[in-house]
């Protein structure tokens, strides 16, 4: 039992890290989400080629450095940390469960993913519930293939996307179909929106957008266990970045309690506000090791997969409520100013709370799992 | 870091498992499923089971007769036992005492106090707080003067009040902390004395608490006298002695598998008990929320534990760390504790007065919910002892935060 990071790991961290501190500091982040597209793509591309860094978590025989889910999570704390607008969470780690082994062409989309040459974004209505439920698109026999209609809400970088993934019911008792699909198909439309903590996304309507058989990539039961695996990679993945944020959240409201003055003296000397802070501290430990914990059960079997990350979902969730009204508060009227990157850190987690469920649907999978007859 | 445990640490799992499964007394665990209160001699029949398999020093290095186990097995041993919901391995002379005289005795001392301490043959408490010394520790006032006795050789005379020292009663030995300068800044001039519990002028007085129990006593020291080489340390290093021994303490605050248990136990009552209408109290769903609430909080506490553990183990400072698992784990407890009294109903207020209630149902009600008042009365002890939840915040706050 080792929780300290290898060497590698920690070079991989600290390149990271410094990246960002270099080419997307704060002021960048703030130019960025005011543009257009809100995205600077020379992010990526450097991802790709100055740092090697799409690699990092894919198995040794895809030509990845192994770094697997510790590797995600390492990332994606980083990430968090400097409020990254990059699709690593929908692209790195969630696609490749889905895709990997199923064809030879969702293959090759795994490696044009690594090779910074195609961005696929899983393209669903998480968390994906059942076939016949309101969450998947409906595919119907077409000539050699099939047709795709519905409508899927709110998909974060979706104007970045080179495929689709789409999971599609097939009707009857055949079940739940994934399919990767080219994102500029005909019958594909968009309708983009900008989320309060300035990431992009967009609405997709499916209008019997044709597809050949190939495009299916897994069905029933394998596209169902493909299904539940990515979104569990999704969700520990975004409790590191969420984590990444905590630990900003906190830096920076104990940095300026101690540089705040109020009746002679730093704020931070009340005690008041000391112990607030303590618990803020004990909640980012907490969400922390809720993290690790997350990260450590994606190679557990499904059930105890699922209760573990449900698990870490509720803390965190709860957990960045606290620190970040902690962190408003005693940053008193500057917290409440868009002066400081405290009110887009505090956003962020707002945010999370409601991405790949809320925290009410992560309390009810746990319970399900834990309290099974 | 992928995987916590490996299969090696599962056979061990299954070692320890199979162990207690033929050796744990039975009339223990009929105790224990009634809630009963334990005897001093229920403790030491099952330390000696362990001492004799050469278990005791489970956290202690081979060369004093311990374990050497690493500290997952050492996790692993803890969480088996008490899934078992064993009664607790209650010795301070283990826990607390002995990894102090490992670090700082002398040989002789080493020779003397270890071995009977692993073999389960003597009782040790702890005598620390005062009535004007408790989170403050180091403001304690108990003396000890230094004098040639008319053998030639030199003694402590000792002079003050203990409190809140668990398990006096039992003891044969205790460990103290003694002012021998009284002129030096407070933490300076303290020492660490190991006193013999039956010594002339020593007396010890239960105190009752919350809850009924009779677990904590005051302990009068008037003119003890304590031979100078039962002193652990240097004159005045006793502060040093204490902190180490604290953080010991405290990282054994985070009491996971005991929360586990009574989780389990929770669950098992709340399946068996009904509400208004009759359903089982655990499809409730506001109240399964609340367990799964608590669930939650401990998955993530047993991270942090293994963590802490890890960190502690390899030198660093997890001082913050520590607190923060004790203030979290202490909370956790008393909420199991509470949930246990809420789900017993009425019933879990019977005052047995010592009396062991009887095994069958009876108008005491399902044994998992005996006794569930007095237990939660109990435990609100865990965030006042081992240096308040508050002093934690204080510790998080000054060492973790700088502020």
């Amino acid at each position: 039992m080792n929780f300290d990071y290898s060497d590698e790991q920690n070079m991989l961290r600290e390149a990271l890290a410094a990246f960002l501190r270099d080419r997307f500091p704060f002021e960048k982040r703030r130019e960025t989400v005011k543009t257009a597209e809100g995205v600077d793509p020379g992010i990526w591309q450097a991802f790709a080629t100055e740092l090697g860094l799409l690699a990092a978590p894919f198995p040794e025989a895809m030509g990845g450095f192994g770094d697997g889910a510790t590797g995600n999570r390492i990332i994606m704390e980083e990430m968090g940390k400097a409020l990254s607008l990059e699709p690593w969470l929908e692209s790195i780690v969630m696609a490749p469960p889905l895709l990997i082994g199923s064809t030879p062409a969702a293959d090759q989309a795994v490696q044009a993913v690594i090779a910074g040459e195609g961005i696929v974004i899983p393209a669903m209505n998480w968390p994906v519930v059942a076939p016949g439920g309101i969450n998947a698109l409906v595919a119907r026999p077409f000539d050699e293939g099939f047709t795709l209609s519905g409508h899927v809400q709110l998909v974060r970088h979706a104007a970045r996307a080179t495929q689709f993934l789409v999971a599609a019911d097939l009707g009857g008792a055949s079940g739940l179909a994934l399919f990767l699909v080219p994102a500029d198909l005909p019958g594909i439309s968009r309708e983009d929106a900008k989320l309060v903590d300035g990431g992009r996304c967009a609405d997709i309507h499916f209008e019997n957008v044709v597809v050949p058989a190939e495009a299916m990539i897994a069905r029933g039961e394998d596209a169902a266990s493909r299904v539940s695996a990515s979104f569990d990679a999704g969700v520990a993945a975004l409790c590191a970045e969420c984590l990444g944020i905590q630990r900003m959240l906190l830096q920076w409201t104990v940095d300026y309690s101690k540089q705040r003055k109020q009746f002679g003296k730093a704020i931070g000397e009340f005690q008041a506000l000391q112990h607030r802070m303590a618990e803020m501290f004990i909640k980012v430990e907490e969400s922390f090791s809720a993290t690790i914990m997350a990260a450590a059960s994606l190679s557990a079997p499904a059930e105890s997969r699922a209760k573990s990350v449900s698990a870490a979902k509720v803390l965190i969730d709860q957990a960045s409520r606290f620190v970040g009204e902690a962190a408003v508060q005693i940053h008193g009227g500057m917290g409440m100013s868009k002066e400081l990157p405290v009110a887009d850190y505090f956003t962020r987690q707002i945010a999370i709370a409601h991405q790949l469920g809320s925290t009410e649907y992560h309390f009810q999978r746990y319970e399900a799992a834990s309290f099974a007859a | 870091m992928d995987q916590i445990f490996t299969s090696g640490d599962e056979a061990f799992r299954r070692e320890v498992a199979d162990f207690v499964a033929s050796e744990y007394p039975q009339y223990l665990r009929e105790k224990t499923a009634s809630n009963e209160e334990y005897s001093r001699e229920d403790y030491m029949t099952w330390m000696r089971i362990l001492a004799k398999k050469d278990w005791l020093g489970s956290s202690w290095p081979k060369e004093y007769g311990g374990t050497g186990w690493t500290l997952t097995q050492r996790h692993i041993f803890r969480e088996v036992l008490e899934n078992a919901d064993t009664i607790r391995i209650f010795s301070m002379g283990v826990s607390m005492c002995g990894p102090v005289i490992q670090r700082f005795g002398t040989a002789e001392q080493k020779a003397r106090f270890l071995p009977p301490i692993v073999r389960a043959e003597t009782w040790w408490c702890q005598g620390f707080s005062e009535p004007g010394a408790g989170s403050d520790l180091a403001s304690l006032r108990t003396t000890a003067e230094r004098f040639r006795g008319d053998d030639g050789k030199d003694y402590y005379r000792v002079n003050g009040q203990k409190t809140w020292t668990t398990y006096a009663q039992h003891a044969d030995w205790g460990f103290f902390l003694v002012r021998t300068d009284t002129m030096a800044k407070k933490q300076e001039g303290i020492s660490f004395l190991l006193i013999d519990m039956k010594s002339p002028g020593l007396t010890v007085r239960p105190i009752e608490t919350l809850g009924g129990d009779l677990e904590v006593n005051e302990v009068w020291l008037d003119d003890v006298i304590v031979p100078v080489e039962n002193r652990i340390h240097d004159e005045n290093k006793g502060w040093t002695c204490a902190k180490y021994l604290l953080q010991h303490e405290r990282s054994n605050l985070a009491e996971v598998s005991r929360s586990k248990n009574r989780i389990r136990k929770l669950r098992a009552l709340a399946s068996e008990q009904r509400d208004a209408h009759g359903d089982p109290l655990i499809d409730v769903p506001a109240f399964r929320r609340q367990i799964a609430q608590l669930e939650i909080e401990l998955m993530a506490l047993e991270v942090s534990d293994l963590r802490a553990l890890a960190a502690t183990t390899s030198g660093q400072d997890a001082t913050p760390l520590l607190s923060a698992l004790k203030t979290k784990g202490t909370r956790i407890a008393q909420r199991a504790a509470e949930l246990i009294m809420d789900a017993a109903g009425p019933q879990g207020l019977i005052d047995h007065e010592g009396k062991p209630p009887s095994a069958d149902g009876g108008m005491a009600g399902p044994r998992g919910g005996r006794r569930a008042a007095d237990t939660y009365l109990n435990m609100r002890k865990a965030s006042i002892y081992g240096g308040s939840n508050e002093i934690q915040m204080e510790i998080i706050a000054k060492r973790g935060l700088e502020l």
